[in-house]
């Protein structure tokens, strides 16, 4: 091997370099990065951060401190829904509004795969079922602190039939109609968590009947299945059981 | 020298030479060599004896760190690998990353020219690793201290979010 030793001074246009690596670049900052920083630095970077590739997948996620207003926070986010184009895949979002964020949602995008949102309260059952007609290929759905009737489940299960991974929260006593629901409805099922829940035996039993494919169930906040019999049934049928004692896919002595 | 060692089990190692593009040769292991997916796609249809990469967009310098990191990686998974068939402990993973960290530690022109020959060569841990740091250069820096720190001129007129 030739050796040499030659400094070489010349400064180097980081604007030369190809769009597919500073789009790689780009992808490992942050929205808030993108918008606030990268875009402000010159032309060319500004017209990069409108790249839709870097917007499918969009999580807000505690930025409303970052902002004065909640205003400022809803203009970010509806832009970066803009910025994606119709190709959003993923969104998760935890801030106001959720109600009037999933309707924009829903009016830009069909392609949503994977949808979080962690306080919806707000949100009628209306306007779910009238977004999720939006999302025929939705594969994830996480709804936190929501109340559902069982003709809302029944409705998200028809509207998204690809629907694989579910993940509800809910306070009130409408486990039973929920777990009925889910069981009519969303037979492709694989990973279903219930947390805050009020979920009996029927209703489990009802789940496991009406979803075969679920790999993954997650049974720790639901106090009021006791019956070791069935919860043994869960662990010989499914690869990954969380049990209401808090141990995973371990068989309850029948003794 | 690497030759010499365990030469009962191993073959003597077959080369390969690089060109720089300011005309320097490195010979080095095939194995190292095709850590560079463009050499491996074009490595069936070149004459054994006729291993030799013009590499015209790499100079010298750059071309010198780049074998370094290939060796080291290549030599790593050798001994990850063996760690892992005999099940003895290895730190392995983590001593390459601490060491992937260390060698990636440069200025922004050598970043700049690890970056572009990684992308040349396809080399996709090490561009994976260049576009992370600079993403971790761009991580909690103004516009302003970016452009300073990438030579970049600022031509930007309008900006629809200065008032947040």
């Amino acid at each position: 091997m030739k050796r040499k030793r030659q400094v070489t001074t010349c400064t180097r246009n980081w604007l030369d370099l190809p769009k597919d690596v500073m789009l790689a670049i780009f992808m490992k900052l942050t929205a808030y990065e993108i918008l606030f920083t990268a875009q402000r630095v010159c032309s060319s970077w500004r017209k990069l951060a409108k790249e839709p590739q870097l917007f499918r997948s969009i999580a807000i996620r505690h930025l409303w401190r970052c902002f004065r207003s909640n205003n400022g926070a809803l203009r970010f986010t509806k832009e970066l829904v803009d910025r994606s184009c119709r190709q959003l895949t993923d969104f998760s979002y935890d801030g106001d509004k959720s109600e009037m964020i999933l309707r924009y949602v829903a009016h830009r995008t069909n392609m949503l795969k994977s949808l979080q949102i962690n306080c919806c309260r707000f949100i009628s059952d209306g306007a779910l079922i009238k977004a999720a007609g939006s999302f025929p290929l939705l594969e994830e759905l996480v709804l936190i602190k929501y109340s559902f009737s069982r003709e809302t489940i029944k409705k998200l299960g028809r509207c998204c039939p690809k629907l694989k991974c579910l993940t509800l929260a809910f306070n009130q006593k409408e486990s039973r109609d929920v777990a009925f629901a889910i069981a009519e409805s969303m037979p492709q099922l694989r990973r279903l968590s219930l947390t805050d829940n009020y979920l009996e035996n029927d209703g489990l039993e009802a789940i496991l009947e009406g979803c075969p494919y679920l790999e993954y169930l997650d049974l720790r906040y639901s106090r009021w299945i006791v019956d070791p019999k069935l919860l043994n049934k869960c662990v010989d049928r499914i690869r990954d059981v969380w049990l209401p004692n808090g141990h995973k896919g371990i068989r309850c002595n029948l003794s | 020298m690497k030759d010499s060692f365990n030469p009962s089990i191993e073959p003597p190692k077959k080369t390969v030479t690089l060109v720089s593009s300011d005309g320097y040769d490195f010979e080095v292991e095939e194995e190292v060599a095709l850590e560079s997916q463009v050499i491996k796609d074009g490595f069936e249809d070149k004459a054994v004896d006729d291993r030799e990469y013009l590499l015209f967009n790499v100079h010298s310098d750059t071309l010198e760190l780049i074998i370094k990191y290939c060796e080291k990686h290549v030599s790593s998974r050798k001994s990850i690998s063996a760690a892992a068939a005999s099940s003895s402990s290895s730190n392995g993973e983590e001593a390459l990353k601490e060491w992937d960290e260390h060698f990636i530690s440069v200025d922004t022109n050598t970043l700049y020219d690890i970056l572009m020959a990684a992308d040349y060569l396809n080399i996709k841990s090490l561009l994976d690793l260049a576009i992370q740091k600079v993403a971790d250069t761009i991580h909690g820096r103004s516009p302003e201290q970016i452009r300073k720190k990438f030579n970049i001129e600022n031509d930007s007129i309008i900006d629809p979010w200065a008032s947040e």
